[in-house]
């Protein structure tokens, strides 16, 4: 019963680091379609789209599966928990990345003044902390989490910048304000990029804590 | 509140350990709790956004804006009684609400950057105004999320994801947790 359980786990923790891979995949695809201009990329994000709302549903059914079944307590209790909160998480990456994606083509004929913004160093600095933060995940590492944890600040001063900088220049390039407008919700999108990694970064540490827990325990404990 | 509500979930799974309809319902619960947390965080974006407004020019007179935010007000109650009365008909009565907002939203935004263009003296107003309708639209979503966990409780059936299925199924899903 102990085997199967740490088993049912296991899969569980596969199914996210696959569900991970595939919302990185469909992150560097949506930046690449936004700041190539290249909307066939852009539409091709936005179809693979149900395939992560299929691992979201499936993970979540599977957590639920565990739960009514294993019915864990304590620790794995938490790691359970923890897992549907990545889970959710990384939905919502996926979204983004569709929101990124959708912004391609409006802007494709601005790609000048995009690139002349601040907001593809922005975009990078968010996606390296998904990308850590699903690292973190996948090796258990705390101290990695928490490095993701202070880049949030980098990433909310560039898009309280980026505003002001946007602002501006819609005040003396009046035939930019539209293309700045797309920006400044593209900017909004990638804060709040950084803001679920900044989650997940979190939901880890509380895992890799719940083990330590675990693991101090000793095998004597266990009923 | 979130954190209180997160924890008492916690403490059911573990003393009770519930199956079937509850604990269906008990993971809804989770999410929901979720939801609410972020509705919380766009009532105060719109809030920072209507004190930097209320300190400009005023713009057009509005129209849309009160419409979306009425909507929007009533999609939010209905999920959380269709929740608090396991009502899946208004759960899904909300579902369809959702497009109208949509459209409202896009529509708002679509006027604003025009107005924008036209009169670049009223910038910085039309930016927050666009801001309020952005968080409106966000709300909406998230009622929406919340009617789809309150017809996932009442009819082990997932509707989301699947917006062209706002209608119950045919024959039931038979999920794995069904008493």
């Amino acid at each position: 019963m102990e085997r199967h359980f740490e088993r049912e786990l296991e899969d569980l923790k596969g199914n996210l680091v696959t569900m991970g891979s595939l919302v990185d995949g469909q992150l560097g695809s949506a930046c690449r379609a936004l700041f190539e201009g290249d909307t066939a990329r852009a539409r091709e994000v936005m179809d693979r789209d149900r395939e992560v709302d299929s691992f979201d549903t499936l993970i979540d059914r599977k957590c639920m599966d565990i739960l009514a079944l294993a019915q864990p307590v304590a620790v794995d209790l938490r790691l359970l928990m923890s897992s549907l909160a990545i889970n959710s998480q990384l939905e919502r990456i996926g979204d983004i990345a569709v929101n990124i994606a959708e912004r391609a083509e409006p802007l494709v004929a601005h790609r000048e003044f995009l690139l002349s913004t601040r907001l593809s160093e922005m975009a990078n600095i968010a996606r390296i902390m998904v990308r850590d933060s699903l690292d973190s995940f996948i090796h258990g590492e705390a101290s990695l989490a928490s490095r993701v944890l202070v880049s949030d600040d980098v990433v909310d001063r560039l898009d309280g910048g980026l505003f002001r900088s946007l602002v501006a220049e819609m005040k003396v390039r009046h035939d930019r304000i539209e293309a700045a407008a797309h920006i400044l919700i593209l900017s909004r999108h990638l804060e709040r990029l950084a803001d679920h990694a900044t989650n997940i970064a979190e939901d880890v540490i509380f895992i890799v804590e719940a083990k330590l827990v675990k693991h101090n325990a000793g095998e004597g404990i266990r009923p | 509140m979130e954190i209180e509500i997160g924890d008492a979930i916690v403490d059911l799974l573990a003393l009770q350990q519930p199956v079937a309809t509850d604990l269906r319902f008990i993971l809804a619960a989770l999410k929901i709790n979720n939801d609410l947390e972020r509705i919380g965080d766009h009532a105060v974006n719109i809030a920072e956004s209507a004190l930097k407004y209320a300190g400009m020019e005023p713009v057009k007179p509005f129209v849309d804006m009160p419409k979306m935010a009425q909507v929007t007000k009533a999609m939010l109650r209905d999920s959380i009684d269709a929740f608090i009365h396991a009502d899946s008909a208004k759960a899904r009565s909300v579902l369809i609400s959702d497009d109208t907002i949509d459209d409202l939203n896009r529509k708002i935004v679509g006027e604003l950057v025009a107005l924008m263009r036209a009169e670049p003296v009223l910038i910085e107003q039309a930016l927050d105004l666009i801001r309020v309708s952005r968080n409106l639209e966000r709300v909406a979503d998230l009622s929406t999320n919340i009617a789809e966990e309150v017809v996932f409780v009442a009819e082990a059936h997932v509707v989301k994801h699947h917006a062209e299925e706002k209608s119950p199924p045919q024959t039931r899903d038979a999920g794995p947790t069904t008493a």
